[in-house]
C-alpha cells in the first residue's frame, strides 16, 4: 500500500471520527484511557488534524483539504469558552478544559490555518488567529506563566514544568510571533522557558545523554524520561536555532535525537520509559507507540537539514505497517504488559493496542502527508471493516470497528459498544472502566 | 474561574471523574427524557460538561453562571415522567422527584462507600451529610426500587496498589510505581463483595411498581 492510499484510508476514518462537535472517539494511552466519553476532544489531535489537512492541500492543489482544515478550525472556534479555555481539550482526561499540551497544540493549528489561510489570499483568517491568542493570552500567558523561573508552569497551583508540553507550547509562540510579526511572545516566553527545557537535558550516563526529563514538581526533577515525549521537544528547539543562531539549541535538538535513535529496537518502536540516572536504569517498555510514531519520525526529519540523518527506515515500516482496514491507525503494542512488562510476541494483541485513537492517528496523518507526491492527488480510500480477536483484561475478545461503531466482546458479552458520532459510549463493562 | 466559585479547569479525584462517567454512560444510553439531582456546584458542573442537555432537578448550585462559564445553555426541566433520573450524594431520596419517574424507571445513584471518607471532596463539607449506601437502599427498598446493578469505584485493591507504588517510589524505583498505578487503574471498579469496602459505590435501582 502506498503511503497516499494511507493517507487517503486515515482521512476516510477521520470522517467516521466526527460528530457534532468535531472528532471524538475513545483515548486509551500510557498514564490514563478516557473510553467513556467520545465526544470531540478539542485536543492536540486538532495540531495533526489541521496540519495533515493543509500540507494536503499544499501538495494536491486542491481546495476540498483546505475546506476540510478549516472546518476543524471552526470546531475549535465553536469549541472556545469565555475564559479561552477550549471545551473537552484534555485528551485522556477528558470531559475537562485546560488540556495541556493539548490547548497549545490547538493554537498551533490555529495559527498555521490562518498563516495559510492569509498567504493564499482568503480573507476570513483572522477568527482562528483571534481564537488562539485568546487562549493563549488568558490561559498560558495570565495563569501558567511563572514570572519566577521565567517559565511555563503545567498546573496554575503548583511549581511545575513539563518540557514536552512547553515546547508545543513554544512552537504555538512561534508561530504567533510569526503571524504578527512581533518578538515579544518568542524573546519574552519561548526563549526563557526553552532555556529551562535545556537546563534539566542530561548529559550523563551515556544510556540517557540527550534525554530530558518528563517533567519537574517544585523544582524536583522527576526521573522519567519517554523517548517519544522528548521527540516532541525537538521541534521547537530548532525554531530557537533558527531564530537566535545560536548553535546551543541545535545541539540540544541534536543530542534529543541521538538519545531517541540509540534507543530505537531493530523493529523500529521505541521503549515507552527509561528511569534513573544509574547506569544500568530501570525501563518500562510497554507499550510501544505505533501511531504517535509520526510524530518521532517528523522530529528526526526536521533535524536532517542539520547533519543528523540518522536510518529511521524501520521506524517509518513500523509506522506504516500499523495501517488498519478501516484507515485508522493501531496505537501501541504491548498494552497487556503494561503492568508485569512482560509481553509475548504469540498472544493476541490488547484490545488497546488495537483500538486507533483520533489523537495518536492524528500523528501518522500529518507524517504520511508530507509523503504525498507534490502534484498528484490522493487515490480513492479503500477501506473495510475490522474484526480481530484480542484479549481483554487477561481474557480473549474480539475488537470491531465499522464505519458506524466500534465495539469489544467476550464470551457472548458486549464489553464496549460505541456508536461514533455518539459523545458517550453506550456500554462500558466494569472490565473495561480502567480511567 | 467564575461567578460561581468553580474553576472550569478544575477537575476532582479520580473515583468522582469514574463515577461521573458511570452516569453519563448510563443516562446517555436511555431512551426519553432524565435529570439528575446534585448537591453542589462542583457536581452539577461535572453533569453540565458532560451531559449538558440534562436538567437539574434539584440543587442548591448557583446553575446559570456555571452553565455560562462552560458555554452552555442552561436546560429546561421538562413535564412529565421521566425514564431515569441521577443522584449524586443525595442526603435523602427526594419523594417529590421520585414521584416523576416512571413504572419501570431507573435510578442512578452514586453513594458514599466505607472509605468515601478519604475522598479529598468529602473532607470539609457542610453540615449536610450524604446518605451511606446502605441506608439509601433501604429507603429505596421500601418505596419500591430494586438494585440491579451496584459497582464500587476506588476499592481496597486500587488503595493497596496505589501504596505498593508510593513504597517502590520510597526505594527508588519509579518504573515499579508507575506500573503500580496501572494496575490501580486495572483494578479500580470493583464488582461483588467488595463492593461497600469502595470508596463511592454506584446503584442502578428500578422502579419496580
Amino acid at each position: 500500500m502506498s503511503d497516499a492510499q494511507r493517507v487517503a484510508n486515515l482521512d476516510a476514518w477521520l470522517e467516521t471520527m466526527r460528530g457534532p462537535d468535531g472528532y471524538g472517539g475513545p483515548v486509551v494511552h500510557w498514564w490514563q484511557n478516557c473510553l467513556s466519553y467520545t465526544g470531540a476532544g478539542l485536543d492536540w489531535r486538532y495540531e495533526g488534524i489541521i496540519s495533515g489537512y493543509l500540507t494536503l492541500w499544499r501538495r494536491t492543489g486542491q481546495a476540498a483539504w483546505m475546506d476540510k482544515a478549516r472546518r476543524a478550525g471552526d470546531d475549535l472556534l465553536r469549541g472556545q469558552l469565555p475564559s479561552g479555555n477550549y471545551r473537552h481539550s484534555n485528551f485522556e482526561l477528558n470531559p475537562y478544559s485546560g488540556g495541556t499540551p493539548h490547548e497549545a497544540a490547538a493554537d498551533l493549528g490555529l495559527l498555521r490555518l490562518a498563516s495559510a489561510l492569509r498567504q493564499a489570499g482568503y480573507n476570513d483568517w483572522e477568527p482562528y488567529a483571534q481564537a488562539a491568542e485568546n487562549n493563549l493570552r488568558r490561559y498560558y500567558l495570565e495563569r501558567l506563566w511563572d514570572g519566577k523561573v521565567h517559565a511555563f508552569r503545567d498546573s496554575p497551583d503548583v511549581p511545575s514544568l513539563v518540557p514536552n508540553k512547553a515546547c508545543t507550547l513554544v512552537e504555538a509562540l512561534f508561530a504567533w510571533a510569526e503571524l504578527r510579526d512581533t518578538d515579544e511572545p518568542v524573546e519574552r516566553y519561548a526563549l526563557p522557558t526553552l532555556r529551562a527545557v535545556v537546563a534539566l537535558q542530561v548529559k550523563t550516563p551515556r544510556r540517557l545523554a540527550g534525554a530530558i526529563p518528563q517533567n519537574t514538581i517544585r523544582e524536583a526533577v522527576v526521573d522519567a524520561y519517554f523517548p517519544y515525549y522528548i521527540a516532541r521537544c525537538i521541534p521547537a528547539l530548532l525554531q530557537a536555532g533558527e531564530w537566535t543562531d545560536d548553535v546551543r539549541w541545535l545541539d540540544a535538538a541534536t543530542a534529543a535525537g541521538e538519545f531517541i535513535v540509540r534507543h530505537m529496537g531493530e523493529d523500529g518502536l521505541l521503549p515507552q520509559a527509561l528511569y534513573g540516572r544509574g547506569q544500568r536504569g530501570n525501563l518500562n517498555r510497554f507499550p510501544q507507540w505505533i501511531a504517535p510514531l509520526g510524530d518521532v519520525l517528523r522530529a528526526l526529519e526536521q533535524l536532517r537539514p542539520y547533519g543528523f540523518n540518522p536510518d529511521a527506515s524501520v521506524m517509518r515500516s513500523a509506522l506504516q505497517a500499523g495501517a488498519l482496514p478501516s484507515g485508522g491507525f493501531v496505537t501501541a503494542r504491548g498494552f497487556a504488559a503494561q503492568i508485569n512488562q512482560r509481553f509475548s510476541p504469540v498472544a493476541p494483541p490488547d484490545f488497546r493496542d488495537l483500538l486507533p485513537v483520533a489523537g495518536w492517528s492524528d500523528k501518522a496523518f500529518a507524517w504520511l502527508a508530507k509523503r504525498v507526491p507534490e502534484g498528484e492527488s490522493l487515490p480513492p480510500p479503500q477501506t473495510a471493516d475490522v474484526a480481530l480477536n484480542c484479549i481483554a483484561h487477561g481474557r480473549p475478545a474480539q475488537w470491531r470497528e465499522t464505519a458506524e461503531e466500534m465495539t469489544l466482546s467476550a464470551g457472548g458479552r458486549t464489553l464496549y459498544h460505541w456508536r461514533k458520532g455518539e459523545s458517550w459510549a453506550r456500554v462500558v463493562a466494569p472490565e473495561v472502566m480502567t480511567r | 474561574m467564575i461567578d460561581a466559585g468553580i474553576d472550569i479547569i478544575r477537575k476532582p479525584g479520580l473515583a468522582y471523574q469514574e463515577a461521573f462517567d458511570w452516569l453519563a454512560v448510563r443516562l446517555h444510553a436511555m431512551d426519553g427524557p432524565v435529570a439528575c439531582s446534585v448537591a453542589a456546584d462542583w457536581q452539577l458542573a461535572e453533569m453540565a460538561r458532560r451531559l449538558p442537555r440534562v436538567p437539574t432537578l434539584h440543587s442548591e448550585a448557583a446553575g446559570r453562571d456555571l452553565f455560562h462559564a462552560l458555554g452552555l445553555q442552561e436546560p429546561e426541566i421538562s413535564s412529565g415522567l421521566l425514564g431515569a433520573i441521577a443522584l449524586v450524594e443525595p442526603a435523602k431520596l427526594p419523594p417529590a422527584s421520585l414521584e416523576r419517574l416512571k413504572p419501570g424507571g431507573r435510578l442512578f445513584v452514586v453513594a458514599g462507600g466505607r472509605l468515601a471518607r478519604f475522598l479529598a471532596e468529602r473532607r470539609g463539607r457542610a453540615a449536610t451529610s450524604p446518605m451511606s449506601e446502605r441506608a439509601l437502599v433501604g429507603v429505596a427498598r421500601g418505596i419500591g426500587f430494586r438494585v440491579i446493578e451496584r459497582l464500587g469505584i476506588h476499592p481496597p485493591a486500587a488503595v493497596l496498589h496505589h501504596y505498593a507504588g508510593e513504597a517502590a517510589l520510597a526505594l527508588g524505583r519509579r518504573d515499579w510505581r508507575d506500573r503500580c498505578h496501572c494496575a490501580m487503574r486495572r483494578d479500580f471498579v470493583a464488582v461483588g463483595p467488595l463492593v461497600s469496602w469502595s470508596a463511592l459505590v454506584c446503584l442502578t435501582l428500578e422502579y419496580a411498581r
